[in-house]
């Protein structure tokens, strides 16, 4: 891969892949690691006709091997200290709506929540979730990402989207 | 509730982070390296202490029982590696056993060989047992073990976060040419570790230099105190831009060890070397604008570097005190700090404490890190940093931040 070509895929996928990163990771160095690794991993093992097929999902697994990876190393890592994961709260912008005040107001929290919610999912929810509403990967894309059936992942959304409802509805916001 | 539900996540979850320029910049730097170098020589060493210059020479060096180290063929023969095993049995091989003694560690440059026998090469460095099969490299083998004799120690025994030994970067450099800092011969291939008797071993695999061969060519071997090793080379060593000469910067914190290569110049290949000089010249050129003023601002810190020391800190630097940080030393002697935060950057350091702390005598520390710190706005806020630790009698490490004053 040459200079140019690098250059242009941290430009025309890092805002989506920094969203990704920071969703599956609370603190923002981890976030800031996972991004840099993807894209040099991209660069080390990136074969041109692979990525050219599909760069964002070719990133997208990436960033999703490596994930797994650390987790696997922290999991480990967590049994031995017995320490915990960090907690740092990454800060979110709510677009605007056209709507007034108070919609508006009520649409930001609801956004937070589920926000707050999705966070909160097992990995086999939360990654689908944000595959697929975050990053528009269709079940496809997602099943290859993920390598699992195309089945077992409509599934999983189906079900986070249940779990996400329920939560809206204990806050009392009907959906 | 599917619609609804599908808009409001959609809404929720659009991608709405950014990554900073920095964290950017730093990929992009990352990335241009690991183009130019296909794969770094890294490889984590124990160490400790700065200080004890040493002398360079081709022949003889300081003096050293080299048959206390493993020879390349060894090496090979332990590996399993026929192909390598060829290499160092060849005329091509050349044995020198040179020894470098700085920052408490004690290098050598065992040999050096170069071949097209296709050879495996264990990569230990990227992903732990990456094998690869290469040719038309020049190998060259080191020794690393600490000074005073202290075993190093498997990393493998110190399973918590954060064990493990400070980096060691391995190039080559090429007398006249300053390129990207001078630093032309960056392509390490891959490297193949070992760890015997408390001494590591290191094979390093990169791009056959005898094309340069009419010229001094340097095997450096340099400790990646910040996460940029870019920055740990231009103060490591010195250019001399009418001689072309390149030496050890006596005043840099860390391990700088540099060898004259014995190489035969009938090897030279000129037009090769043009060229192959001509394609980095071309890399460098397109160095963001950013980078350029970070060599530039190298130049000017040099020069603090040789003014500045423990009794006249004060009078040419000012504390940022905000920036005062504590942190015990690590299981392995070696001081991190991460998340060293700056006005206009942020980055992290690993050095070994003896490096600062000759004797780990508590007080001040005897070496500082400098940082040039670049204001992505305006270059006339670009200013000079210090990072300076004290350490304590409970092996506890202090750093602030010192600015140099204008």
């Amino acid at each position: 891969m040459r200079q140019v070509e690098f250059e242009s895929y941290i430009q025309e996928y890092g805002k989506d892949l920094y969203s990704f990163c920071c969703s599956l990771l609370r603190s923002r160095q981890e976030a800031d690691d996972l991004y840099q690794d993807t894209f040099l991993t991209l660069l080390e093992n990136g074969d041109r006709c692979t990525i050219e097929k599909n760069p964002k999902s070719f990133l997208m697994g990436i960033a999703v091997n490596l994930y797994r990876n650390q987790r696997r190393k922290l999991a480990i890592r967590f049994r031995i200290t017995g320490g915990h994961l960090s907690t740092d709260e990454v800060e979110f912008d709510i677009p605007g709506k056209d709507a007034t005040a108070e919609e508006q107001l009520i649409r930001k929290e609801q956004c937070a929540l589920i926000r707050r919610e999705v966070e909160k999912l097992p990995d086999r929810y939360r990654l689908p979730i944000l595959l697929y509403y975050m990053e528009e990967q269709s079940i496809e894309q997602i099943s290859e990402i993920l390598k699992l059936p195309q089945g077992t992942i409509k599934s999983h959304l189906h079900r986070a989207k249940k779990i996400l409802k329920k939560k809206l509805e204990e806050n009392h916001y009907e959906r | 509730m599917n619609d609804k539900m599908d808009e409001l996540l959609k809404e929720a979850l659009a991608p709405m982070d950014e990554p900073s320029e920095l964290l950017n910049h730093r990929v992009l730097r990352k990335g241009k390296e690991s183009l130019n170098m296909k794969k770094k020589t890294k490889r984590k060493i124990s160490a400790a202490a700065v200080a004890a210059s040493c002398i360079l020479a081709l022949s003889g060096g300081t003096a050293i029982a080299a048959y206390r180290y493993l020879t390349p063929h060894d090496l090979a023969v332990e590996q399993e590696d026929k192909g390598l095993e060829k290499i160092f049995a060849s005329e091509n091989a050349i044995e020198i056993n040179e020894s470098q003694e700085i920052a408490g560690y004690r290098i050598t440059l065992l040999g050096i060989a170069s071949g097209d026998e296709v050879t495996k090469v264990v990569s230990t460095l990227v992903s732990g047992e990456e094998m690869k099969e290469i040719k038309d490299y020049s190998y060259t083998m080191i020794a690393i073990e600490r000074a005073d004799g202290t075993p190093i120690r498997d990393t493998e025994e110190f399973p918590s976060e954060g064990a493990g030994i400070p980096e060691l970067d391995i190039g080559f450099f090429v007398q006249g040419v300053e390129s990207v800092d001078f630093n032309v011969f960056h392509n390490g291939q891959s490297a193949m570790g070992l760890l015997k008797d408390g001494v590591e071993y290191q094979m390093i695999a990169m791009d056959n230099v005898e094309m340069f061969a009419d010229r001094d060519i340097y095997l450096r071997v340099t400790t990646d105190t910040t996460d940029a090793v870019e920055h740990d080379i231009r103060y490591a060593y010195d250019y001399d831009t009418k001689t072309g000469k390149i030496t050890r910067n006596p005043d840099y914190w860390g391990i700088n060890a540099l060898f004259r290569l014995p190489i035969d110049e009938s090897k030279a290949d000129p037009e090769a070397a043009k060229a192959y000089l001509a394609q980095m010249e071309e890399k460098e050129a397109n160095d963001p604008d950013i980078e350029k003023r970070e060599k530039k601002g190298a130049k000017a810190v040099k020069k603090w570097m040789k003014k500045i020391t423990p009794d006249n800190l004060e009078k040419y630097a000012t504390p940022i005190k905000s920036s005062k940080k504590t942190k015990k030393v690590d299981v392995d002697d070696i001081i991190r700090f991460y998340s060293i935060k700056m006005q206009y950057a942020e980055f992290e350091i690993q050095i070994p404490v003896t490096a600062l702390f000759p004797d780990r005598k508590p007080g001040l520390a005897q070496k500082f890190i400098y940082y040039y710190d670049v204001c992505w706005e305006n270059e006339e806020d670009d200013r000079i940093l210090l990072f300076v630790c004290t350490l304590d009698k409970e092996d506890t490490v202090t750093y602030m931040l010192y600015q140099v004053k204008d």
